[in-house]
């Protein structure tokens, strides 16, 4: 239902609507919408409101797209580096040194793959490979206790989706504020 | 003439056998496309999960560059062979009178014969650790079957293979070798399975491709709960396999010798990348050759997408060169190179230009079969065949270099003899 109704105007309307409360909002889009829009789109997106984007593909489907693009997002708003296990570490150094923002650090190697990992090793791969940079997770967090290991490893922050969607899928409103409120509750602990 | 000790490095010093893998992934230019579900109705991926032992999925999707070989396989490598020799191939240098010199890293004196077993080992072990009773798996020419019957015998587990057919009826003795060590061989397309009755349906005299085999074993493991062995293509094998290149690394460093070229063939890809990889990032400057079968022309002719690993579309879709997963390739001997696409991270450094392929057709390699046998006194596999004849190509071609050129003979052909019958 919430997603039937949804059109991608109304995202211009929160950011906006978040950013007057000081809110940082930031867009993910495909690659592709780039490509075919060009900059346009992504000054629109700085005109609704929203502080940066992330672009998951760019850096798999069109690599050589990035070392132009990104210079030219960073002179609009912050361009999110999406790095995950299999982003290389030239990779991630040479991306990194073009943006200047928080790191998005997927635990997993795309959608729709539910790896084995070891959450310790792969948060000191990152954080040791950005030392000092804002780095936050997500692609598979299903718990409240992953959330609280995450932070505690040092994470600035979790990125929740697929469980936050399904609860609306089920138009099950209240364990999608139950969770969110016991994700607020882990962060104040953690402070 | 240099001393004895400088020609062949004794395959007895287990120093030389590394206790770390090198996974290459991390190390790319550029970031691996991941495998992706093409019908958004099923996942594949998630399948990867009910049909592999854990320990190689994490493998398979890991940034480490270096996991820390078990103890055990360690201990097998040995016995299996490890370290392989590298040597300088001396009479192959005065036949072609070539200037420089041209080094063999010999693959074919493990006790199966090939590089398989390099992979088959840990595979078979970890399911065994993870309590499966049995393994199954494809085969093209019948070295990635035999690996694996030696491996589930080692590990004290069942394996069930599933056998190209064209192969099987050109080479009876593999299905001998493999019976022998404990396995179940079929010839593929087979009845076992739903995917084998419709191609069956369709043509019933069907020569068999390695892509359906692989359909028909990941089928029956997950009808009978079995764990699926992958033979290449997975950056999984082609992390186990680099034992190859680290092995040559410090037998090089012994040998005092820095090569200008590497070459090896490509079936799926993983005896190659195997030995490259390590190589790669010690000799930056070095040229790099991925020999692959004129009949099977995948990087020449095929294209760089997302395309199934297998031709029933059970695994997942991956980013390679391919000549589509429905690609029947000629009936060659090397049936190993039967294979419709090739590895993700070899596909991606083909595509950039890093590494060049060259195509070589079964005549050729014929010959280059023979002057290896009579220059060197190995027979060598028909799929090495490939990398054999490339390197020969390149050492007439660049006769006054004085270059230093080495090769990975991936495996011996003793059991490939029909191929000199006609
Ligand atoms: C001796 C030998 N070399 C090469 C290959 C090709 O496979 P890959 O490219 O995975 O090394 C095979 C496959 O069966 C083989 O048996």
């Amino acid at each position: 239902m919430a997603l039937k109704n949804f059109k991608p105007d109304h995202l211009g309307e929160f950011a906006d609507i978040l950013e007057s409360k000081g809110i940082s909002t930031y867009a993910l889009s495909y690659y592709s919408r780039i490509g075919s829009e060009g900059l346009d789109f992504v000054k629109s997106l700085r005109e609704d409101g929203f502080s940066g984007i992330i672009v998951p593909d760019l850096l798999t489907d069109n690599p050589e797209k990035s070392d132009r693009l990104i210079p030219e997002i960073e002179k609009i708003f912050r361009f999110i580096p999406f790095f995950n296990p299999a982003t290389p570490d030239g990779v991630i150094h040479s991306v990194s040194s073009m943006t200047s923002s928080w790191i998005y650090y997927g635990l997993q190697p795309s959608t729709g793959i539910d790896m084995p990992y070891d959450l310790e090793e792969v948060s000191s791969r990152i954080l040791g490979l950005v030392h000092g940079r804002e780095v936050n997770f997500g692609f598979g967090i299903r718990t409240i206790e992953q959330v609280k290991e995450i932070l505690g490893l040092g994470s600035s922050g979790v990125a929740i989706g697929s469980l936050l969607v399904q609860y609306l899928k089920n138009g099950d409103l209240n364990s999608f504020r139950k969770f969110q409120g016991s994700v607020k509750e882990v962060y104040l602990n953690a402070e | 003439m240099p001393s004895m000790r400088k020609i062949m490095l004794s395959s007895q010093d287990t120093a030389i056998i590394p206790n770390e893998w090198y996974n290459v992934v991390p190390d790319l230019p550029r970031q691996l496309p991941p495998p992706v579900d093409r019908d958004e109705n099923k996942s594949s991926i998630q399948l990867l999960n009910q049909i592999l032992p854990k320990a190689i999925l994490k493998q398979e999707f890991t940034f480490q560059k270096y996991t820390r070989i078990p103890e055990e396989v360690q201990e097998i490598y040995a016995q299996i062979g490890r370290p392989t020799p590298l040597f300088r191939a001396h009479g192959l240098e005065k036949a072609l009178d070539y200037h420089g010199k041209i080094l063999v890293k010999y693959e074919g004196a493990t006790i199966t014969g090939s590089h398989k077993i390099n992979t088959a080992i840990p595979q078979a072990f970890y399911a065994r650790d993870e309590g499966s009773s049995g393994v199954v798996t494809e085969t093209g020419a019948g070295q990635w079957g035999t690996a694996t019957t030696v491996a589930a015998s080692l590990a004290g587990i069942t394996s069930k293979v599933f056998m190209v057919r064209v192969s099987f009826n050109q080479k009876p003795l593999r299905k001998q070798i493999m019976e022998l060590y404990g396995g179940e061989i079929v010839p593929s397309p087979s009845p076992e399975t739903e995917f084998g009755r419709r191609v069956l349906s369709q043509n019933p005299d069907h020569p068999g491709t390695l892509g359906i085999a692989i359909s028909e074993a990941v089928e029956y493991a997950l009808e009978h709960g079995l764990k699926y062995m992958l033979g290449s293509v997975f950056n999984s094998v082609l992390t186990h396999q680099s034992v190859i290149g680290l092995e040559s690394e410090k037998q090089l460093e012994i040998l005092g010798e820095t090569p200008d070229v590497l070459i090896g063939c490509v079936g799926g890809g993983s005896n190659f990348g195997g030995f490259v990889f390590p190589l790669m990032k010690k000799f930056k400057d070095a040229r790099i050759y991925a020999s692959t079968a004129s009949e099977v022309p995948k990087f020449s002719k095929g294209e760089y997408k997302y395309d199934y690993v297998d031709t029933a579309k059970i695994l997942p879709s991956i980013k390679m060169y391919t000549l589509g997963s429905d690609y029947v390739p000629e009936k060659i001997y090397a049936g190993g190179l039967r294979y419709h696409g090739a590895a993700p991270s070899i596909s991606m450094l083909v595509n950039s230009g890093r590494i060049n392929s060259s195509d070589m057709p079964e005549d050729k390699v014929i010959d280059a079969l023979k002057v290896f046998a009579r220059s060197q006194g190995i027979v060598a596999a028909p799929e090495s065949g490939h990398a054999i004849a490339t390197a020969i190509e390149y050492a007439r071609e660049n006769r006054e270099q004085k270059e230093t050129i080495l090769v990975n003979v991936s495996g011996h052909g003793l059991l490939d003899m029909s191929i000199f019958q006609r």
